[in-house]
């Protein structure tokens, strides 16, 4: 940076002295004064090298190496001082940027470039345009996300109730003794086909299988019913299990809403 | 000297003109939106933005919208005086992310219906099976489903037993 200033500086006072030059006055020749200024260019600089930055350059006027906006406005970017300038106005940024601390000056710029283009694309809302348009579409989510998540609980709820009926169903054949063994036969094969999916084939198998096994072992048939009613409530406890999972999930969730209301209704 | 002190009176600046130290005029560009009570309003405007630029501003703007640009570079001039680093893309950074929370929010939760509802399918068929079975048992048995003929189910469905025990008699 120093050695572009000094390129640029020993360009200027070349400059200088060209114009005291009394023959430079006298002539007219836009030609002699292009090719003079050419060859005035101290050698071994490139033109990159001595271009003044982009807000010096918008302003005509000389970049000195304590430019305020040297650092953060590059020539290869003249829009973006282009778009400060015109809304915040040159003195006021650089006012700015010098009341911040030299580490965040290029987070303050960025900023202010951000914001004077938003302005200038809509100079009657400006960011305040941005940040309701923001504002819109966070309440638009978080009432998608209740509506999603209260379908969540009414298929739970559904889930529950079937399980609850299925239960009961197996309450009323257990306490029908008559025919307890034929039923105890039908409960089993009920709840064991729908794992498979083909359940006609192994319907007629089972049903053989199962007659002959009661008759050789009589004294088996009473704790049969328990294991059975075991498996069931064991089965039922599982299902409470994954029931109550979601549960504390679900409150999370509600807490991280009722936080986000929190925030709108700041910036609010 | 009375005359003068009338118009004086009349001639109350705004806050802008009373903060510039000039002369307030009839058809100040100002005198609208910053009223001579509200000092700091035109302060913060005035630091943020510079009058004459606000002044540029709002000349280009149609009347019945200027209303709204002040009210917007009051709350952005307030922003940038309260964060002089982020001023408005401070807020406007939070509420992005706040968006891309609620985002990955609403994915998880679109997934678990999606998958509750497969489940609910699958549980579906299994319950219609419950009702299934016992129907496909009293069609063979009798053809009507009055409560004389679920009672001859019943004997039927002794016979079949005693039919079982005898298999398994003759089977040992």
């Amino acid at each position: 940076m120093s050695r572009e200033r000094e390129g640029f500086g020993e360009y200027y006072e070349t400059v200088k002295k060209i114009k005291k030059d009394p023959a430079f006055e006298t002539t007219t020749d836009h030609a002699v004064m292009g090719i003079r200024r050419h060859v005035a260019v101290p050698p071994g600089t490139t033109l990159n090298t001595v271009t003044p930055c982009a807000a010096c350059k918008l302003l005509r006027r000389r970049c000195a190496e304590e430019c305020p906006f040297s650092p953060y406005f590059s020539p290869h970017e003249p829009h973006k001082f282009a778009a400060v300038h015109k809304v915040f106005g040159a003195s006021n940024v650089s006012k700015m940027l010098l009341e911040v601390g030299e580490s965040q000056r290029g987070d303050a710029a960025n900023s202010l470039v951000y914001e004077a283009n938003l302005r200038l694309r809509d100079p009657i809302y400006g960011c305040m345009g941005a940040i309701s348009a923001l504002q819109h579409h966070i309440q638009s989510l978080q009432s998608e996300l209740t509506t999603v998540r209260t379908e969540i609980l009414r298929h739970k709820y559904q889930e529950a109730t079937t399980i609850t009926s299925l239960q009961n169903n197996f309450n009323s054949t257990t306490t029908t003794s008559s025919v307890s063994c034929d039923q105890h036969a039908l409960a089993s094969a009920i709840l064991l086909p729908p794992p498979p999916p083909p359940p006609p084939t192994p319907r007629p198998p089972r049903l053989l299988s199962s007659q002959p096994a009661p008759p050789p072992t009589p004294p088996v048939s009473l704790p049969s019913p328990s294991m059975v009613v075991s498996s069931s409530s064991s089965s039922n406890s599982s299902a409470t299990n994954s029931m109550y999972n979601p549960p504390p999930s679900s409150t999370a969730g509600y807490s991280n809403s009722l936080s986000s209301d929190n925030n709108v209704h700041y910036f609010d | 000297m009375k005359e003068s002190s009338r118009k004086q009176g009349a001639a109350s600046p705004c806050a802008a003109c009373k903060l510039l130290r000039r002369r307030c005029a009839q058809d100040c560009v100002f005198s609208p939106y910053f009223p001579a009570d509200e000092p700091q309003k035109f302060a913060n405007v005035h630091r943020v933005f510079g009058a004459s630029n606000v002044n540029k501003m709002l000349q280009e703007l149609p009347i019945h919208q200027r209303g709204d640009a002040v009210s917007s570079m009051v709350y952005e001039a307030n922003a940038r005086v309260r964060d002089p680093v982020y001023g408005c893309v401070g807020a406007i950074s939070s509420l992005q992310q706040q968006i891309d929370v609620l985002q990955a929010q609403l994915a998880l939760a679109q997934a678990e219906v999606v998958h509750l509802r497969v489940r609910q399918s699958t549980n579906f068929p299994g319950h219609g099976l419950c009702p299934d079975s016992p129907s496909s048992s009293g069609s063979p048995s009798s053809k009507q489903v009055s409560p004389q003929d679920n009672k001859g189910m019943f004997s039927h469905m002794d016979i079949v037993d005693e039919a079982s025990l005898g298999e398994s008699m003759w089977s040992c």
